[in-house]
C-alpha cells in the first residue's frame, strides 16, 4: 500500500478567464472504509487564494495549520495578503525543509493575482511531497486518481472559460474522475474564485 | 507424526473428478475440470509468483438468506484492481441452472470457471438420474473441487442458493474447502457492513417484498461504507418454482432515494458549506 | 544554507518498515548539455519532468539562473535541482554585494560540490554548470556525490548518452555561435526523441562576456498534436448542485475622510473603507447594516459600541460586522463606559462568530484592560 492511499483524495484546480476554480471530493476514509462524506481537503488562505492538500490526512491538517499560521505572521509584518505566487514559493520551501523526512502531502494552489495591467489573472501550481513546483496555465490535479483526473482535464479543458463554464467543466472532470477511483468521491465541492466573489457549490455525486 | 496428504498434487484432481462423473463424458480436453500442474520444484513459490500476476476481484459485497418464502440473494456489481475501479457492471450472481444460483467473491475467473463447471456436472447428474440435483449435493461437488486444489492459489468465496424437494437451501463454499449451510450469509470485503443491516432487519416470517428490500438495503449500505463495493444492487428471489431476478438498481440513485436530504445523512457531521 | 529538518524521518521509517510505500518524487529524467565555443558557452535542456511513468510537466524549465554571467542545467530530483541552484545563486548574490565583483564560475562550482558532497549523494542533483567570467568561458559537470569535471563539451541526465553521441561526432574547437547552438539543439533533440525520460521542447542559453541570450523553447517540438473540432461544452446546470454559497469580495472603496474599514468577521476580509456616517450609508446601501468598524491606522482602542438600532439590527443578522473606532472618532462609545485605549483590537482580527459572542469578546478584552469596569 502506498501512504497516499491511506485516506484517499481527489483535487482539481483549473484556470479560466480572469477566474480560477478549485474542487475536491468529500470522502474521508481509512483505507477501504468510508468514515465521513463532509471532509474538506481545500483550505482557504485568503479571499483570492485556496490550497488543496492531497495525501495523508494527518499531514494535510498539520500543514494547513502551519500555512495559516505563516500567513498570519506574513500579514502582521506586511499588512497585506500574500500573493499566490509568493505563497507557492513559501509552501515549496516549507516542504523542502523536510527533504529527507517529508510530509506525505502533495499540494495544489489556486489563486487570483493582480497583474500589472490591473486585471486579475489565475495562478495555478502543484507540487510533489518535497516541494518541486510545477506551474500550470491550464489545470492541476492531485490525489489517488491522478491519471483519471488529468485524462478528463486534458480532454475537456479549453482556454478562457467564463466562471460558469469553468465550474461545469471542473465538476464533470471531478465527478467522472472519482467514479473510477475507489478511494475518492462521495460527493464533491467546488470553489470558483473571481475578483469580486467566491462561489462555493457542493456537488451531487455517486455515494459508492 | 502425521504426514500431510499430498495425494491431491499427483494429478489427483483429474481422477477425483472422473470418479464423480461418468468417465467418458469427462474427457479432459472438453471438461477442463483439472489443470495440468506445472513441473516446478517449489510449488508454493511458483503459486505466490503466479498470483502476483493475477489481480483478483477482491472488493465485493454479496449476501443470501433463507426466510419463510424462499431464498434471497443480493450482490453489488463493482470490480476493482487495487484502488482502480475496473468495472461497475459485473454480474456477480452466476445462474448455474434455473434452480441454483452461485455468488461471486474473490477471484472472478475462479468463480466463473468453477461454477460453470458445476453447472455442467449438475446437468450430467440430471441426465444420469432423471431428477434434479439437491443443493446439498451440488455445493458438495464444488467444495470437493475446491479442496482438491487447496493451497494452490484458487480464490473463491461463494454462496450456493437454491430450492429442492427438501425446501430452500443456502450453502457457503470457499476456496479453502470449507462448506457450511446456514440461514444468513454475507461474503466479501463489504460483508460486515451488510451483516449489520441484515441481522438488524431479518425476520423469518417477513413478507417477500420486505425481504427483497432488506437485501437491497444491506447491499446499499455496504457499498456506501466499503470503497471497493458499488455499482448496482441485484436481488434474486428463489422459490420452489426456481429463481427470478427481482431488482437491479443503480446505487448512485438509491442513495438519494434513501437520503433525499443530504444534511440528514449520518456521515454529514456538519454542512460542508 | 538550508537546515534540513529530520523530525519526520523516524515516523516515515517506521511506516516504511510496516510495508507502507513512500510517495513518488518528481524527477527530471533529462537530457541536458553544454559546449564551449569561440565566444562563450551554450547550454541546452529538454523540458519534460516526470513522476513515475507520468509526464508531470510538459514544459518545465531546467536551465536555472545562478548569476548574471552563470547558468546551470539541472537533472535528477526536481526539488533538489531547483533548491540547490537557488541556494547557490543567493549565496553568490550576497558575495557580489560584499565584494562588488562579478561571480566566478569556479566559485559556483565549488559551492555546489561542497553542498552535494556534504549530503553524500542524497541530494540528487546532476548539473551542467556554464558561464563566462574574467578568466573566460567555463563548463563543468557536477555529479550528485560532489565530484566535478571541467570539459569543453558535457552532457548529463538519462539522455546524456544520446546527447554525447552527437557531441562526439559533431564537436569542433572554436565553433561559431550559430553552429554551437545548432549542435547543442541537435544533442538535446537526440535525447528528446530517443530517451523516454526526456521530451517536449529545447531550451537554449547562450552566455558570452557581453551578456546572456536565454532562448526559452528555442525549438517547440511537441505541442498538442490534435485539437477537438468541437470542444466539449457542458451547458450550465450539467452538474447537479446540492448547495451553493456566494461570498462577495467587494474591494476596498475609500469613500472620504479618515480611513476606517469594515471587516467581515466570518470571511476575515476587508469590505469597505471610509469615514463614519458615509461608511454607514454605503454599507446600508449594500445591505450590510449593523456594524462595528475598525480603523486602518494604528488601532488605539476598542470603543466598540454603536447606536442601539445598529446593535439590534446586528443581532438579527446572520453575518456580523465589527466597528472599532479611531480615538478621534467618539461617536459610538456608549456601550462600554469610559472606554479608552484598549490595545487588544488585533486579537479580534480573524474572529468569527455571531454578534453575541463578538460582543462578549469585546467586553472580555475590555475588562482585561479595565478590570474595575465589569
Amino acid at each position: 500500500m502506498s501512504i497516499f492511499e491511506y485516506n484517499g483524495a481527489a483535487i482539481i484546480a483549473m484556470a479560466g478567464k480572469n477566474c480560477v476554480a478549485i474542487g475536491s471530493d468529500l470522502r474521508f476514509g481509512v483505507q477501504f472504509q468510508t468514515l465521513a462524506t463532509d471532509y474538506q481537503k481545500i483550505y482557504k488562505i485568503h479571499d483570492h487564494l485556496y490550497l488543496g492538500l492531497a495525501g495523508l490526512g494527518t499531514d494535510a491538517q498539520t500543514l494547513s495549520q502551519r500555512f495559516v499560521f505563516k500567513h498570519n505572521l506574513y500579514k502582521l509584518r506586511e499588512e497585506r495578503n500574500i500573493k499566490p505566487s509568493t505563497f507557492g514559493e513559501m509552501v515549496s520551501s516549507t516542504l523542502y525543509e523536510k527533504r529527507f523526512g517529508p510530509y506525505f502531502c502533495s499540494p495544489v494552489i489556486a489563486g487570483l493575482e493582480e497583474a500589472k495591467d490591473g486585471t486579475w489573472q489565475p495562478y495555478l501550481c502543484g507540487m510533489d511531497t518535497i516541494g518541486a513546483i510545477e506551474k500550470a496555465h491550464d489545470f492541476m490535479v492531485a490525489g489517488t486518481a491522478p491519471d483519471s483526473l488529468s485524462g478528463m482535464c486534458e480532454s475537456t479543458w479549453k482556454p478562457d472559460m467564463e466562471p460558469d463554464e469553468l465550474f461545469e467543466t471542473l465538476s464533470q472532470c471531478l465527478l467522472s474522475g472519482v467514479d473510477r477511483d475507489a478511494l475518492s468521491g462521495w460527493g464533491g465541492i467546488v470553489n470558483v474564485i473571481t475578483k469580486d466573489q467566491v462561489i462555493t457549490r457542493t456537488l451531487k455525486g455517486r455515494m459508492d | 507424526m502425521d504426514r500431510m496428504d499430498l495425494s491431491c498434487l499427483e494429478s489427483a484432481p483429474r481422477s477425483r473428478a472422473a470418479e464423480l462423473c461418468p468417465a467418458d463424458l469427462m474427457s479432459q480436453s472438453v471438461s477442463g475440470s483439472s489443470f495440468p500442474l506445472p513441473q516446478v520444484q517449489d510449488m508454493d513459490a511458483f503459486q505466490r509468483d503466479a498470483m502476483a500476476y493475477i489481480k483478483p476481484n477482491h472488493g465485493t459485497t454479496t449476501l443470501g438468506f433463507i426466510f419463510e418464502h424462499g431464498v434471497i440473494v443480493a450482490v453489488d456489481s463493482r470490480a476493482s484492481s487495487g484502488t482502480y475501479i475496473s468495472s461497475q457492471t459485473v454480474k456477480k450472481v452466476i445462474e448455474i441452472n434455473p434452480f441454483l444460483l452461485g455468488t461471486m467473491a474473490g477471484g472472478a475467473a475462479d468463480c466463473q470457471f468453477w461454477q460453470r463447471n458445476l453447472g455442467m456436472r449438475c446437468r450430467l447428474y440430471e441426465l444420469n438420474n432423471n431428477r434434479r440435483i439437491s443443493v446439498r449435493a451440488a455445493s458438495k461437488l464444488l467444495a470437493n473441487t475446491m479442496f482438491s486444489y487447496k493451497g494452490m492459489g484458487l480464490s473463491m468465496g461463494t454462496m450456493i442458493a437454491g430450492y429442492d424437494p427438501t425446501g430452500p437451501a443456502l450453502w457457503y463454499v470457499d476456496s479453502d474447502g470449507q462448506r457450511t449451510s446456514g440461514k444468513v450469509f454475507s461474503v466479501g470485503s463489504g460483508s460486515l457492513y451488510a451483516y449489520g443491516v441484515l441481522d438488524n432487519g431479518y425476520k423469518w416470517d417477513m413478507a417477500v417484498e420486505d425481504a427483497i428490500e432488506l437485501g437491497q438495503r444491506s447491499i446499499y449500505h455496504a457499498t456506501f461504507r466499503d470503497a471497493v463495493s458499488g455499482g448496482t444492487v441485484s436481488v434474486y428471489h428463489v422459490t420452489k418454482d426456481g429463481w427470478t431476478k427481482v431488482r437491479g438498481v443503480d446505487v448512485g440513485q438509491l442513495h438519494y432515494k434513501y437520503y433525499p436530504e443530504c444534511d440528514l445523512h449520518p456521515c454529514h457531521g456538519k454542512p460542508p458549506i | 544554507m538550508v537546515g534540513f529538518d529530520f523530525d519526520l524521518c523516524k515516523r516515515n521509517a517506521f511506516l516504511e518498515e510496516r510495508g507502507v510505500k513512500g510517495p513518488l518524487l518528481t524527477k527530471t529524467g533529462t537530457t541536458i548539455a553544454g559546449v564551449i565555443y569561440k565566444d562563450g558557452v551554450v547550454l541546452g535542456a529538454d523540458t519534460r519532468s516526470t513522476a513515475g511513468n507520468t509526464v508531470a510537466d510538459k514544459n518545465c524549465e531546467k536551465i536555472h539562473f545562478i548569476a548574471p554571467n552563470i547558468y546551470c542545467c539541472g537533472a535528477g530530483t526536481a526539488a533538489d535541482t531547483e533548491n540547490v541552484t537557488g541556494m547557490i545563486s543567493s549565496q553568490l548574490e550576497l558575495h557580489r554585494y560584499g565584494t562588488g565583483r562579478q561571480s566566478r564560475v569556479i566559485t559556483a562550482m565549488t559551492l555546489l560540490k561542497s553542498h552535494l558532497f556534504r549530503y553524500q549523494g542524497h541530494v540528487s542533483a546532476a548539473l551542467v554548470l556554464g558561464g563566462v567570467d574574467l578568466k573566460g568561458p567555463h563548463l563543468f559537470t557536477v555529479y550528485p556525490h560532489g565530484s566535478t569535471d571541467s570539459l569543453p563539451y558535457a552532457t548529463m541526465g538519462s539522455g546524456s548518452l544520446n546527447a554525447m553521441a552527437v557531441f562526439e561526432s559533431g564537436y569542433e574547437e572554436d565553433m561559431s555561435k550559430d553552429s554551437a547552438v545548432a549542435l547543442v539543439a541537435r544533442a538535446i533533440r537526440s535525447g528528446i526523441f530517443n530517451d523516454l525520460g526526456s521530451g517536449s521542447n529545447v531550451d537554449i542559453c547562450v552566455i558570452t562576456k557581453d551578456g546572456v541570450e536565454y532562448k526559452r523553447n528555442y525549438e517547440y517540438l511537441q505541442g498538442k498534436t490534435y485539437q477537438r473540432k468541437k470542444p466539449v461544452v457542458y451547458p450550465r446546470g450539467t452538474a447537479a448542485v446540492v448547495k451553493e454559497r456566494t461570498i462577495r469580495l467587494v474591494d476596498v472603496d475609500v469613500l472620504e475622510g479618515d480611513a476606517t474599514e469594515a471587516i467581515d468577521f466570518r470571511a476575515g476580509s476587508r469590505i469597505l473603507e471610509g469615514e463614519g456616517s458615509k461608511l454607514y450609508e454605503a454599507m446600508a446601501a449594500r445591505g450590510l447594516a449593523g456594524c462595528y468598524i475598525v480603523p486602518i491606522q494604528k488601532v488605539r482602542g476598542v470603543k466598540a459600541a454603536h447606536s442601539t438600532e445598529f446593535y439590534e439590527a446586528a443581532k438579527r443578522m446572520e453575518r456580523c460586522w465589527i466597528r472599532l473606532l479611531d480615538s478621534r472618532d467618539s461617536g459610538f462609545n456608549s456601550y462600554i463606559p469610559g472606554g479608552k485605549d484598549v490595545p487588544y483590537s488585533s486579537y479580534l482580527e480573524g474572529f468569527t462568530g455571531n454578534v453575541h459572542t463578538l460582543w462578549n469578546c469585546v467586553r472580555y478584552l475590555y475588562s482585561c484592560r479595565h478590570p474595575q469596569v465589569e
